[in-house]
């Protein structure tokens, strides 16, 4: 009796201490974002003994970095050769990866500076408009080789929106900056005004691609052929777009195509998932579908924002039932249909697309091709009649001798 | 009336319908509510804002842009007015989209966009005065990506 009432006694001592324990909040409990609080007020070796202390403080402020460094850096081992520390910030060497995943940072604490070894890194970085770190910037006159670049440089570094830069430069440089302010003083409002003109190539994104907005898409792949600087904002997403979409296409033309001022993107599976994931807004993307029942499914993700094109492969339906189904969905007012093929058509299949035809104001493109029978005439004549502006007609392949001049009636009235 | 004092510190008085053109300036007055206060436009030059008030005088009865309004056919006098060097252009742009004059922005766009339709590649360059920093592999790189638009 006795030992069982020393074991209660002791029990309840030990569970008034537990409950005063656990009620005093730890270091150690406290979560995540606070933790991270108390780091921005450290220095970065402070950080990294606090971070030493306990596997709990370690993860937070650590994972983040980590991961990014792994990716940034895949086959670094030794971390000091891109990495260093003054004074509160973090100095990082730049490369391609890191412009790419310039906010994936993920180490808020710190002060963060990107060190670009190379001029035209900086470039690159500076067009994809990612002016949010603070960055040092090694210009080195024997490597860019010309007094004009090394005198864009300059002036690309003085702009307000590069927030912290270091320069470091040789001595030439140095006689070089000493000659290119004393001209500035000396040529007065000459030199003023020559370093004020704004070029195209200091025109943001947005005003580029407001400007590709009007152009073919022609036009803007030779606009963007002219400088990396135009090439890098307008192609960058739509480049990361493809790639993802046709992670295996090697030749691009089976999967993309031109016609007039539109760009004609074969449908698929992953371009269902990503489609606002375009990006590329100067041009007039249209969806095409090749199988009816994607087309299907993409109807039912509710996505009618963009162009489609359409096939309807009659043999391949395999129904007349299904086929009547298409049209009648196709000619709902949320299906902007930009482009309707039609093929292997049977005379009863004619009289209801060329009702199609003639109701669907969205339609800029038909094409009737390997009909069973004579339906041309009447397809034209519904196209005469047609509510929309039919700019592109393709009756090809239906074996009749005289579609030409008929074509030709209807097309000019 | 309305105070205008650009980055060079030129001051234009213009009235209020004019100025209010610019959502910008429009939002300013909105929020000073006081109309005897000087509207400072650090990012515009004397020699440009001279030129947007021109081209706001000439607007100041249009109907208010919208963002679904696409420029299509250019009048007369916007097409006049829009001739300009490229320097000048270039700065009327950025103000144009800084004053958030969309109109303006629009008209600004399509002129350098009309520059550029059916240009071959050094013809843009020559236009521009841009020089080509591609190497030659960056650009068959280029060429072979885009083989479905050559």
């Amino acid at each position: 009796m006795f030992l069982i009432f020393s074991f209660l006694f002791h029990s309840l001592l030990l569970g008034v201490l537990t409950v005063k324990i656990t009620k005093d909040t730890h270091l150690l409990n406290l979560p995540n974002e606070i933790l991270l609080k108390i780091a921005e007020q450290l220095s970065p070796q402070d950080i990294y003994r606090f971070g030493r202390s306990h596997s709990l403080i370690h993860a937070p402020l650590n994972t983040n970095f980590e991961r990014y460094l792994k990716e940034i850096y895949p086959k670094e081992v030794d971390l000091r050769k891109v990495l260093r520390v003054e004074g509160s910030s973090v100095i990082l060497k730049a490369n391609e990866k890191a412009l790419i995943h310039p906010l994936g940072m993920g180490f808020l604490p710190l002060d963060v500076i990107y060190s670009f070894e190379d001029f035209r890194l900086f470039l690159k970085y500076q067009s994809m408009g990612s002016m949010y770190y603070n960055v040092e910037v090694l210009l080195d006159y024997d490597d860019l080789g010309s007094e004009d670049l090394f005198r864009h440089a300059l002036k690309l570094l003085s702009e307000d929106n590069t927030t912290r830069v270091e320069r470091y430069y040789n001595f030439q440089a140095m006689l070089l900056i000493f000659l290119f302010m004393f001209q500035n003083l000396l040529l007065g409002v000459i030199a003023i005004q020559i370093a004020n003109e704004t070029s195209l190539l200091n025109l943001p994104n947005e005003i580029l691609l407001k400007i590709a907005e009007h152009l073919t898409p022609q036009d803007a792949y030779r606009f963007v052929r002219t400088h990396s600087l135009i090439h890098a904002p307008l192609n960058t997403n739509f480049e990361r777009y493809l790639k993802e979409i046709y992670p295996k296409e090697v030749d691009l033309r089976k999967v993309l195509r031109v016609e007039g001022s539109s760009v004609i993107l074969k449908a698929n599976e992953k371009a269902l998932i990503h489609p606002l994931g375009m990006g590329f807004l100067p041009l007039d993307v249209i969806y095409s579908f090749e199988d009816f029942r994607l087309f299907l499914k993409y109807q039912s993700m509710g996505s009618m924002y963009c162009k489609v094109e359409v096939l309807l492969d009659y043999d391949d339906l395999d129904s007349e039932d299904l086929f009547r189904h298409a049209l009648k969905l196709l000619s709902q007012d949320n299906v902007n249909l930009a482009s309707l093929r039609v093929t292997g058509i049977t005379h009863e299949i004619c009289v209801l697309v060329s009702k199609f035809v003639e109701q669907k104001k969205t339609l800029r493109h038909i094409s009737i091709t390997k009909s069973r029978c004579s339906c041309e005439l009447r397809i034209l004549e519904s196209i005469s009649k047609s509510q929309s502006a039919i700019t592109h007609v393709d009756l090809s392949d239906n074996n009749i001798g005289m579609l030409m001049s008929i074509f030709a009636k209807y097309w000019n009235r | 009336m309305v105070r205008l004092c650009s980055s060079d510190n030129k001051e234009f008085v213009v009235d209020n319908d004019i100025a209010e053109r610019s959502i910008l300036i429009k939002n300013m007055l909105g929020d000073l509510g006081d109309s005897e206060a000087t509207i400072p436009l650090p990012k515009v030059s004397g020699a440009i804002l001279s030129k947007i008030i021109e081209y706001m005088t000439y607007h100041r009865n249009d109907p208010p842009a919208s963002d679904d309004d696409t420029v299509t056919d250019i009048t007369a006098w916007d097409s006049e007015f829009i001739k300009l060097d490229q320097g000048t252009l270039f700065e009327i742009i950025l103000a144009a989209n800084y004053m958030d004059i969309k109109s303006l922005l629009d008209l600004g766009c399509k002129h350098v966009a009309d520059m550029i339709k059916g240009k071959s590649v050094e013809e843009l360059r020559t236009l521009f005065s841009i020089e080509n920093d591609f190497t030659p592999e960056e650009e068959e790189r280029i060429r072979k990506e885009n083989s479905w638009l050559e």
